[in-house]
């Protein structure tokens, strides 16, 4: 966001030409910005080669050093190790001493330093031969780096903890490393709960901005990816999908508030994310086949219970039904059938789990009705996103049931033929509604 | 402004004070500690090298122990001397030893029940010798092979302390291997 000052300089003359604003206006304006120091574009380039010769001696340093490596002995090779951590430190006291309102400075020297402090002690425990496992190295790394992030106001080293806190979830609470899960990752949510105050300011400062738009992707990523993680062994596969389904739904309802639901799709990664994940989570169990080894399994809930997911799943839920009472353009979103997936799921896993034909009976007809209900809207208030979206998800079940071996060939065949003419008619009457609006457009 | 400094300086020093404190440590128990020679066994061909170290199995994490240490993943001490220059575990307790001069933490992997008798496999916590990446696959193959030779005798050098150790230098028929990668 901004115009660049020489596109408002450009402008200018138009400016005064339309009456926006006055003569003696516009020459404070020139004169304003001719008074600014302005980097010479031969200056920069400058430094850019400076700095690229900088990147390469360093490098040449680097690969002479690791060369000759085990020639050296072990002290000289410890305090070669503490370089990488000495030099980011001084890149950052240099740059809050004279560079502190310099955003790259700011950014870069707290990055620097991010990386340093995880080389420093990778060849400290690569000398001594200190054996550790992965998930620990991360989270001392973290540890040790994650106040860089108000220190420097960093969203680069936020987004850098956010991806790191979620490797270190994934080794620890899947399993990865060790092959066992070894314990649940409750420091992940410290970690990330940390960060939270950042992304508060950022968004304070300015809620459109590129680095809110990183951090929200970052966030929503890390939290699908390490949600899983809080599930216990005796958890069963239906109950961690219907905790998603909670988290999902969190999402979407965040994607429909005031915040976010004027953002096109793409900048909104709530909505996306949301509406994306409780789909594929329906479309997951609209197999029978899935139901049956449910229904075979029994309705086991007490593994549940005793997972810190249950706690997570509910405290989603909680801030689901805030959101929901509070937030009036969720509520005006009701006939959309997205809304109430989560309550449907729970029905559908509560009274009809027993009876596997009917419960992938219902959620296949929960698609259906949620396919329809966008192919409507799509045609409704024209839009061809929306609509295809529609068709898209009905297509998506036809390709899925054409897998299904319960249903006969006659009805796939069918049903598949009414998705194909449906995706034509749709796109051809919307595309005719349009031309017919242009049309009377041109006319009047 | 001024604040931010200062917290900085704090968080340079903690920043700073765990790598130092990891070299003191490991300088402390090269210091004060006694070299032992722990016997090395071959391990699987298919995988035994995890990124740029080699995984050192030892003969003697093979443990005669009680029923109380039988739990996978508990933290134990070993305690060792020497036994005719080579490292032999003298016991493996749960507390820390109050009369052993040499001893170690090490974990418990797995146990089996063998004629009433119960075989501990502990996990020592000097099994990772880094190596250079260019030396890693020829490291892997004189290792591999001198473990399986009967002939010949592949051990570690670890220097043991009160509850730490530090492993120095993997040795084939009394040679470093370093000397050998150059061979």
């Amino acid at each position: 966001m901004g115009t660049s000052p020489k596109n408002l300089l450009e402008d200018l003359n138009d400016l005064v030409a339309k009456g926006v604003i006055s003569e003696d206006s516009a020459l404070a304006i020139r004169e304003y910005y001719s008074s600014r120091s302005v980097v010479p574009a031969t200056s920069r380039f400058s430094v850019i080669l400076g700095l690229l010769g900088a990147l390469l001696s360093g490098s040449g340093i680097v690969l002479v050093i690791a060369h000759n490596w085990e020639l050296l002995s072990q002290s000289i090779k410890t305090i070669i190790a503490f370089l990488p951590v000495l030099l980011g430190q001084g890149l950052c006291i240099f740059t809050l001493l004279k560079k502190r309102t310099d955003i790259v400075w700011r950014e870069s020297s707290a990055v620097i330093l991010f990386f340093g402090v995880a080389a420093t002690i990778s060849m400290i425990s690569q000398i001594f031969h200190i054996s550790g496992t992965l998930h620990g190295f991360l989270l001392t790394w973290l540890l040790l780096t994650i106040p860089l992030v108000y220190i420097f106001s960093s969203t680069m080293v936020a987004l850098l903890t956010i991806a790191t806190a979620t490797w270190y979830v994934s080794l620890l609470g899947y399993g990865f490393e060790s092959g066992t899960r070894s314990s649940f990752p409750f420091l992940y949510l410290a970690l990330i709960i940390f960060i939270l105050p950042h992304y508060h300011l950022q968004y304070k400062k300015e809620r459109l901005s590129v680095r809110i738009h990183f951090l929200n992707w970052f966030l929503i990523s890390s939290v699908i990816i390490s949600w899983g993680a809080f599930a216990n062994a005796e958890t069963s596969s239906i109950w961690i999908f219907f905790s998603y389904s909670c988290l999902f739904q969190l999402l979407y309802f965040a994607g429909l508030t005031e915040n976010y639901s004027q953002s096109p799709l793409m900048r909104n990664p709530f909505l996306l994310s949301g509406a994306t994940g409780m789909l594929i989570i329906l479309l997951i169990w609209s197999f029978d086949s899935l139901w049956q080894t449910f229904s075979r399994q029994g309705n086991s809930i007490s593994g549940y219970f005793n997972s810190p997911l249950f706690y997570l799943t509910v405290a989603a839920i909680l801030a689901g039904v805030l959101l929901l009472l509070n937030t009036s353009s969720i509520r005006r979103q009701v006939p959309n059938p997205l809304i109430f997936v989560t309550t449907i799921f729970l029905i559908v896993i509560l009274l009809f789990g027993a009876s596997p034909s009917i419960a992938a009976f219902m959620v296949n007809l929960l698609i259906i009705i949620t396919a329809v209900y966008f192919i409507r809207k799509g045609t409704k208030i024209n839009d061809f996103g929306i609509l295809n979206l529609g068709l898209t998800i009905l297509a998506t079940l036809a390709v899925f049931r054409f897998f299904d071996d319960s249903i006969p060939f006659v009805w796939r065949g069918v049903f598949f033929l009414g998705a194909g003419i449906l995706f034509f008619a749709a796109n051809l009457a919307l595309l005719k509604k349009r031309k017919a609006l242009t049309s009377l457009n041109n006319k009047e | 402004m001024k604040y931010l400094i200062i917290i900085f300086f704090a968080v340079a020093a903690i920043q700073l004070y765990i790598p130092v404190s990891m070299v003191l440590e490991k300088q402390a128990v090269i210091r004060n500690g006694k070299d032992f020679k722990f016997i090395a066994e071959p391990v699987d061909p298919t995988h035994p090298f995890k990124g740029k170290y080699l995984t050192i199995r030892y003969l003697s994490e093979h443990i005669t122990g009680d029923s109380a240490l039988q739990v996978a993943g508990y933290e134990v001490y070993v305690s060792v001397t020497d036994s005719s220059g080579f490292a032999k575990v003298s016991s493996v307790t749960t507390t820390e030893p109050s009369v052993a001069e040499h001893y170690f933490k090490a974990r418990v992997s797995y146990h089996e029940r063998s004629n009433n008798e119960i075989r501990l496999h502990v996990l020592f916590p000097f099994d990772e010798y880094f190596i250079d990446e260019y030396d890693a696959a020829r490291a892997e193959e004189i290792y591999n092979k001198s473990v399986r030779d009967s002939s010949g005798i592949t051990y570690a050098i670890v220097t043991v302390g009160k509850g730490d150790a530090v492993l120095r230098e993997l040795y084939t028929n009394d040679r470093p291997l370093k000397n050998l990668l150059t061979d």
